[in-house]
């Protein structure tokens, strides 16, 4: 294996001397010159203020990925992203994929404490109040514009699940495409993919975008649980598979912009959760993502107003084949989750102030949620349906002290029926002793309130609701280091200290052995996080970081579950000088140990990924070449408590792919 | 970890092989002012006098962009060698063919709008808004990118007019 290593960097060695750092300078039109200014990324973020401003201005600390990035990485879902992302890290269970920062991830959680949205508009859910971080995100990843990361509390301008961060996804419109597209792409495991584009600016100045895709996966044939070894050797014969089909239409029209979207996704599930039969062919969960946005924003005269009308569903459905006393019953899960919701803002500079003033009332008017067994006899277990309001209020003050100082205060009040009002504040001061060094001191508070799903999920047999509970809390303290060198190289040095409080976590009812959610422990999370990265123009790339955090549970004083302390990734993007816009990206993760939901360590991995990516190898055409885990390297994330069968045997981990490729093309016409 | 830290070492060369010289403006910025050099080369001055020997850009305002448009040597403009003036009144207009008006403006935005386009000057700005305010170009940034949109009937006003180029690029157009 390390023949081959040392051939690839030997490889990549060459190339880095044989290309000149700086670009070639063309003799070049005018126009060419005005196109290539409108190319050049400057590093903005709106969701960090709910407004546009330059990022090291955020009051947090903010992480921009563009569809450069996404293209060049030869990335294939939104946790592949966020994976490259310093300090996160990624967990896929072969059903879904979860993320996790700053060492928090607790098994069993559902991408709550992590907020997505998509062109601005929220999109976790009125249940479970998931983000769809992975496959199931419902947007293709070839339609993303860039993806802003804004890391720490969030809630003093969004409310419940902005926890550890804002995820806020920025998808292209018709002006970018003025035309049409065609991409597909085919791997291992026979995938599949497929994407229709057509888009532009049509009379009466409407922009529109209109996109299909298809995804289609056999997955791993053969998948070995040792642990299920009493049952078909341990082996899950074709429980692998996945396919998703997604729609997006864009509109943008003077101040107005709606984003539409819909995505169903099915994926067998091969792990045998929660006391399933193992191997059983019915397992498998789907869901179905659809958002309705629509955003008008004027800006400039008396100050800008803003007003977000959103419309949210997701329905899940899940098969669990059981083994009832012999009997194989089939049980089927259920939640149709909608919302519809209104957000209002404005900002205004007053002198030395820039102001903002909102409000956001989220109607959850439909969380339904079904447990019921289908065959041999219908059963029905759980038929809860209910509603609830959220109102949320808030108010942010950036003031410019001096031109180089920046305070920045927010704080929202978020109603709820059940438990009444909290208060979560956020205050980042920003200072520039010179133009190229920018500090940055944060704290904040967020909460996440309980769902629906905690509150009142009660099959009456195995898991129970549980109306007392109160929101969970972080309290987090950030200081940050910016160094610009030069204007290619940017270097980051951050410590971090986080506390929660309230945990909401499920445990088991001593009186009567039944599941229910409780707010249970404090956690305690620090760590540093160093990150350097450098761009040139001649497309010429690179980003190293290393992140390193202690995140323990207060009550027992252990580590957490899936929490490892290192995290280190490099990355780097290589231009193929002989052969001109062509480009190779070689990027390893690394991320240390981790324990599973029984206290065991799962070893720590160091994948290896590259892909070469060629520019208009013929008019219009872009094609790239990936292979993920170059080294086939044998690695396994944690087990949640979920991961037993129906003889009880619990999962310790579970295997991830080894070497896998991908060839894929794209077409604009 | 032998990966890792042959990556580690991979990079430290990449970062050294492309150490260029420094300069502390943001992007932001650079990008802006190249815009400034560059759009009036698709703009059609109607009274652009044959005899005046200089092309002037006027910047007016608190902005970087003053700075960097003054290390701009050797450019031409419709011909003639490009003058960069940082202006503070008013009265300070005529010499300009082209007028940058930073965001610190806002409070005397009309007034700086009506003498511009009295004089058949090209107003451009980043602050929020100018085309509905009544200006001619707005740099801003959508999506991480410096475009901008164009107020036809504002330049026509004043006997400027875009050109088709220009048109065909713009984020949006006020007819």
């Amino acid at each position: 294996m390390s023949v081959i290593i040392s051939i690839a960097y030997t490889l990549i060695l060459m190339l880095v001397f044989v290309c000149p750092a700086t670009a070639e300078v063309h003799e070049q039109t005018s126009t060419a010159a005005l196109e290539q200014l409108m190319r050049a990324e400057v590093t903005t973020v709106t969701g960090a203020s709910k407004y546009q401003q330059e990022v090291a201005d955020a009051p947090a600390s903010v992480t921009i990925i563009t569809a450069d990035d996404i293209l060049k990485g030869g990335y294939r879902n939104l946790a592949e992203i966020l994976n490259s992302v310093r300090g996160f890290y990624t967990l896929y269970n072969r059903s879904y994929h979860f993320v996790g920062m700053r060492g928090f991830s607790p098994l069993g959680d559902y991408n709550t404490r992590i907020l997505v949205l998509i062109d601005g508009h929220r999109l976790n859910d009125a249940v479970y109040e998931q983000a769809p971080l992975g496959s199931d995100f419902p947007v293709d990843i070839d339609l993303i514009d860039r993806i802003e990361v804004i890391r720490g509390p969030g809630s003093s301008l969004y409310g419940t699940n902005a926890f550890l961060a804002v995820v806020n996804i920025l998808t292209r419109s018709g002006k970018d495409l003025k035309g049409g597209e065609i991409s597909s792409s085919g791997g291992s495991y026979n995938s599949w993919t497929g994407r229709v584009t057509g888009g532009g600016k049509i009379p009466g100045g409407v922009d529109l975008l209109l996109s299909g895709s298809y995804r289609d996966s056999e997955g791993k044939q053969r998948l070995l649980f040792p642990e299920y070894a009493a049952t078909n050797g341990g082996i899950a014969n074709d429980m692998d598979g996945e396919s998703s089909r997604d729609m997006l239409a864009r509109v943008l029209w003077k101040d107005l912009s709606l984003t539409l979207l819909h995505q169903t996704r099915d994926k067998s599930v091969p792990t045998a959760p929660y006391s399933t039969i193992f191997n059983d062919s019915a397992q498998k969960v789907i869901d179905l993502h659809s958002l309705v946005g629509l955003l008008y924003s004027r800006h400039g005269g008396y100050a800008d107003y803003n007003v977000r009308l959103t419309y949210n569903r997701y329905e899940y459905n899940a098969d669990y084949p059981l083994d009832n006393a012999g009997v194989r019953t089939l049980n089927r899960d259920t939640t149709v989750a909608e919302w519809v919701g209104s957000d209002l803002y404005s900002s205004k500079n007053i002198g030395d102030h820039l102001l903002t003033i909102g409000m956001e009332y989220r109607w959850q008017f439909n969380q339904q949620q079904r447990n019921y067994d289908i065959s041999p006899m219908r059963n029905q277990l759980l038929d809860s349906n209910h509603r609830s309001l959220v109102q949320g209020y808030y108010l942010q003050d950036e003031h410019h002290i001096r031109n180089n100082l920046i305070l920045n205060i927010g704080i929202r009040l978020d109603n709820y029926e059940h438990f009444g009002t909290t208060a979560n504040p956020r205050t980042a001061l920003i200072w520039k002793p010179h133009g190229n060094t920018v500090l940055r001191l944060t704290y904040g508070e967020a909460f996440r309130a309980p769902n629906a799903y905690e509150k009142y999920y009660d099959d009456t047999t195995s898991t129970k609701g549980n109306l007392d509970l109160r929101p969970e809390k972080i309290r987090s303290y950030e200081l940050s280091w910016d160094q610009f060198i030069g204007n290619n190289i940017r270097t980051t040095l951050s410590g971090f200290y986080s506390r929660i409080t309230d945990l909401l976590e499920q445990t088991t009812d001593p009186m009567d052995g039944m599941l229910v959610f409780r707010n249970l422990s404090r956690v305690e999370s620090m760590g540093v996080e160093f990150q350097t990265e450098g761009k040139w123009e001649s497309g010429l790339s690179g980003r190293l970081s290393y992140s390193y955090q202690n995140a323990k549970n207060l009550e027992t004083n252990q580590s957490l579950g899936n929490s490892p302390h290192t995290i280190a990734k490099a990355s780097f993007t290589v231009p193929l000088y002989l052969l001109k816009k062509h480009f190779a990206t070689i990027e390893t993760l690394y991320g240390s140990s981790r324990l599973n939901a029984s206290g065991e360590k799962i070893a720590g991995a160091s994948i290896v990924n590259m892909t070469i990516l060629s520019r208009e190898l013929l008019k219009g055409l872009d094609v790239s070449a990936s292979i993920y885990n170059l080294l086939d390297t044998r690695y396994s994330v944690p087990a949640g408590a979920e991961q037993i069968n129906s003889l009880s045997e619990t999962l310790q981990g579970i295997s991830q792919d080894g070497r896998t490729f991908r060839i894929k093309a794209t077409w604009r016409f | 970890m032998i990966t890792f830290k042959s990556t580690v070492i991979l990079f430290l060369i990449v970062i050294q092989s492309g150490l260029v010289q420094a300069e502390d403006v943001p992007l932001e910025y650079r990008i802006k002012s190249n815009y400034l050099l560059n759009i009036p080369l698709f703009v059609e001055f109607q009274s652009l006098e044959q005899n005046i020997s200089s092309f002037t850009i006027c910047v007016v305002g608190d902005t970087p962009i003053a700075s960097i448009l003054s290390e701009s040597k050797g450019k031409q403009i419709k011909k003639r060698p490009v003058v960069i003036s940082r202006i503070h009144d008013i009265s300070q207009l005529g010499k300009c063919q082209v007028v940058f008006i930073a965001s610190s403006e806002q409070y005397r935005l009309q007034k700086l709008l009506t003498a511009a386009n009295r004089l058949g000057i090209l107003t451009i700005s980043d602050m929020r808004g100018f085309v509905k305010q009544g200006g001619m170009i707005n740099l801003l940034i959508v999506n991480g990118r410096v475009t901008f949109d164009l107020n036809q009937t504002a330049a026509n006003n004043a006997s400027i007019s875009f050109g088709t180029q220009l048109l065909k690029l713009a984020n949006d157009v006020t007819n």
